[in-house]
């Protein structure tokens, strides 16, 4: 039986080290070399476009009024499988809260506060929970920022979603986190909602034209729809339509989402250890 | 609104799943409507856009995030960039069967499943398992197709370890999420060398352009075999009994039909992406047909035999719904080995009735295996164990669930009234002209399946009436048996009259996914 496994590696890796040495040359652009040639002026140009990465960097910047290229190909070209990634992430959400349900239906009360802690973890010093408790604003200051400048530089929803997220952890490091976890949980899965709601009926207030169009880009300053130029530009606030909108959604969705399977696991964890070890219930 | 039913039918579903954590707040009774009307209305759009599809004739196509749902090629480029959903006979065949088998567990867990904290995220994972079948037998993009798969996957394996007291529904949903997981990234890395190659997840667009290089079948082995895998087949089969059995029992009846979407996974990527008879070049039909015939009649075998001898009545099913997963790869293997012989003489003589005989015994399995699996449930609730050496003499208290397993039994078994013949004598006449002794094999593991429910039959139900081993005595719940009754009524009316549904759903299929033919 372990012969078998090991012949089965090893095939499967001969597929894949016989598929890499087939794929196509890393750096060499699959479509046309010359895609920034032409600076043009039509919303839409198709010169020197072959594929369809060639139509997202020579379209993409105008079409949606988003300097990041991969935010308007994440949450325009293909916004679709950005909603079903942000339902996986719910679904895990789900699925943990399901399975740690147990949390909440025997009289299990935190005792982890900042005064008294004296059970788990004892090996916080006062350094380190007073220290992460100063980082969590700026962490969460940090994901509001990628949040918000999803459209224009680097970051979106899920980045900055995560890093705010990350703030949560650090409260949990600096035993700062609260003691009511079943109100907390209901509270950030109010919100975890909300986000994704607000998501999904953006998409359904673009259905006059489709499902997901972005129906505020190119359109009024005032709502979004700034139009900016071809090539480098400073970036607006106010530019690629229902984009922000999005990527703040999804940015709350991630947050909470991961925020309450963080604090989920580390009750579970308190649990576990004054339980012996065991999740036997 | 009638063009944008394509999308509605995945996000109004998707919408109420969102919506449930805070519906929930207000009453239980309030969740439990807001989902079965969101359930419901899927059923409903199903149904209208199969009508549509019908009076139209050509497939239906839905450009996401476009400035008309039908605008496939923007400008004057012939390569789509964004979205695309479309729908065609075999699409709207997989998702009505999706659609009516949730429907049917969702009724059937109402009061089944008891009200407890997490029967909200009960409720929230089923209906978003309906949204990852309908959106992976809708789209027409792969890596839409990966995304849809994802969801489906993780909302079945939590519901899986549902009865997290139990002791190994844990592991069991443990196994299938690692499973899952190894799929999903082996079909990710197949969806990559096609990204890598062509610039392109458009289905239709790789169809049209794809030049069968190396890269590309070894793309072949890395999307088909991990859906076999999800769908059950023969070497892969080890997660399916233990999955099945340890999930409550209206979550197996909706896993069955989760597995079915799967395995129209397999079919969808070898005939619509990888399938061209119009080009020079193209994949050798024969072997690839070969291997499927194979793993079917591997299945079929080696799932009835494993199922002969167990005890436990969920894992009895479990080894015969690999049993019974053989019976499609069977029917549609030996279509696809004939599907490329000159002049098509052989394909239009046998190798289309088998096809439609594997394609039509899809919707058979998922009602009539759901049917087995929701009377198990009853049995599982009224004895509290799923031994079968520990049941006896249900029959006495339970007619109507005796009546709905009888119904199931036969119609797994092949027996006439039922649906399940209907489907069999396609496959078993239009086998026999291709070769025999696979004819044969089909049959005796046939007999075999009708006698292994002869055991469950026997154990469970007959037998003197015994009062002391019943753990929960109340009658069934109203929906419950409303639940086993549609699944009875669609097995004997499919049974009844097979013409029409071959007429009016199984060639729309088959010509959706062999067009032109």
């Amino acid at each position: 039986m372990r012969l078998i496994s090991l012949l089965s590696v090893v095939f499967i890796a001969g597929f894949l080290l016989v598929a890499v040495m087939r794929l196509h040359p890393v750096g060499e652009p699959l479509g046309n070399r010359d895609v920034f040639r032409f600076r043009g002026d039509t919303v839409t140009d198709m010169r020197n476009v072959d594929t369809m990465d060639d139509y997202f960097l020579r379209n993409g910047q105008r079409e949606t009024g988003s300097n990041n290229i991969v935010a308007s190909v994440v949450f325009d070209y293909r916004g679709f499988d950005t909603l079903g990634e942000a339902t996986v992430l719910f679904i895990v959400v789900c699925a943990i809260s399901m399975l740690m349900s147990f949390l909440y239906n025997q009289n299990y009360v935190m005792e982890a506060n900042f005064r008294g802690p004296d059970e788990f973890p004892r090996n916080v010093s006062r350094i380190i929970s007073f220290g992460s408790f100063m980082l969590f604003p700026l962490i969460i200051s940090f994901g509001i920022y990628l949040v918000l400048h999803g459209h224009i530089s680097p970051g979106g929803g899920f980045q900055g979603g995560a890093v705010m997220a990350s703030g949560t952890a650090l409260l949990l490091i600096s035993l700062l986190i609260t003691r009511h976890v079943q109100r907390t949980k209901v509270i950030f899965s109010f919100f975890e909602s909300l986000g994704l709601t607000v998501f999904i009926s953006l998409g359904f207030a673009g259905i006059t034209a489709s499902f997901l169009y972005n129906f505020l880009a190119n359109g009024s300053p005032l709502f979004l729809g700034r139009t900016i130029p071809f090539g480098p530009n400073p970036g607006f606030l106010n530019s690629a339509g229902i984009l922000p909108l999005l990527s703040l959604a999804v940015g709350v969705e991630v947050f909470f989402g991961i925020s309450i399977i963080l604090i989920q696991l580390y009750h579970f964890t308190r649990y576990a250890s004054r339980a012996g070890g065991g999740r036997d219930i | 609104m009638i063009e944008h039913l394509p999308i509605l039918a995945i996000t109004v579903p998707l919408f109420a799943a969102f919506l449930l954590p805070i519906i929930e707040k207000a009453h239980f009774r309030a969740r439990n409507a807001a989902a079965l009307l969101a359930i419901l209305s899927v059923n409903v759009m199903v149904v209208l856009l199969a009508l549509r599809l019908s009076r139209e004739g050509a497939p239906l196509v839905y450009v996401l995030g476009a400035q008309s749902p039908a605008q496939i090629l923007p400008q004057g480029l012939d390569f789509p960039i964004r979205i695309m959903l479309k729908i065609d006979g075999f699409s709207i065949f997989m998702a009505l069967t999706s659609a009516v088998v949730v429907l049917v567990s969702y009724v059937y867990s109402m009061k089944y499943v008891p009200e407890d904290p997490r029967k909200n995220y009960y409720t929230i994972l089923l209906m978003l398992m309906l949204v990852g079948m309908l959106g992976l037998e809708f789209t027409n993009d792969l890596f839409n197709f990966f995304v849809f798969l994802e969801i489906l996957s993780i909302s079945s394996s939590a519901l899986v370890s549902y009865s997290y007291n139990r002791k190994f529904s844990p592991y069991a949903g443990y196994k299938y999420m690692m499973i899952s997981a190894v799929a999903t990234s082996f079909l990710l890395i197949g969806i990559a060398f096609f990204y890598s190659q062509y610039g392109s997840f458009n289905i239709e667009y790789l169809h049209g352009v794809i030049r069968f290089t190396l890269l590309d079948k070894i793309a072949l082995i890395f999307m088909v075999v991990p859906l076999a895998m999800k769908a059950g087949a023969i070497p892969m089969h080890m997660w399916v009994p233990d999955a099945y059995s340890e999930a409550p029992a209206p979550v197996t009846a909706a896993l069955v039909s989760a597995s079915q979407a799967s395995l129209y996974g397999v079919f969808r990527l070898s005939f619509s992406l990888f399938g061209n008879p119009v080009s020079d070049v193209t994949l050798n039909y024969h072997t690839l047909g070969w291997i499927i015939i194979v793993l079917g009649v591997l299945s079929m075998f080696v799932g009835v035999t494993m199922a002969l001898v167990q005890h436990d009545v969920k894992r009895l099913m479990a080894y015969h719904a690999i049993s019974q997963t053989g019976y499609m790869l069977l029917g549609v293997g030996v279509g696809v080995v004939v599907y490329m012989d000159p002049g098509g003489a052989a394909y239009a003589a046998f190798g289309r009735d088998a096809m439609m005989g594997g394609i039509f015994h899809i919707m058979n399995h998922a009602f009539y295996k759901g049917l087995l699996f929701l009377t198990s449930g009853v049995m599982v609730l009224r004895f509290g164990t799923r031994d079968l050496n520990k049941m006896m003499g249900m029959a006495h208290r339970d007619t109507f669930t005796t009546l709905c397993f009888i119904a199931g039994a036969l119609a797994i078994s092949g027996v006439p009234p039922f649906n399940g013949f209907a489907s069999k004598i396609l496959i078993y006449e239009s086998v026999y002209r291709f070769s025999p002794i696979l004819a044969i094999i089909a049959m005796f593991v046939s007999v075999l399946t009708l006698a292994s429910f002869l055991k469950v039959f026997y154990g469970a139900f007959l037998g003197p009436r015994n009062e002391d081993i019943i753990v929960i005595d109340e009658p069934l719940p109203a929906t419950v048996t409303a639940a086993m009754g549609v699944f009875c009524f669609l097995v004997l009316a499919m049974g009844l009259f097979p013409g029409e549904v071959l007429k009016y759903l199984v060639e729309p299929a088959v010509a959706g996914l062999v067009p032109g033919r």
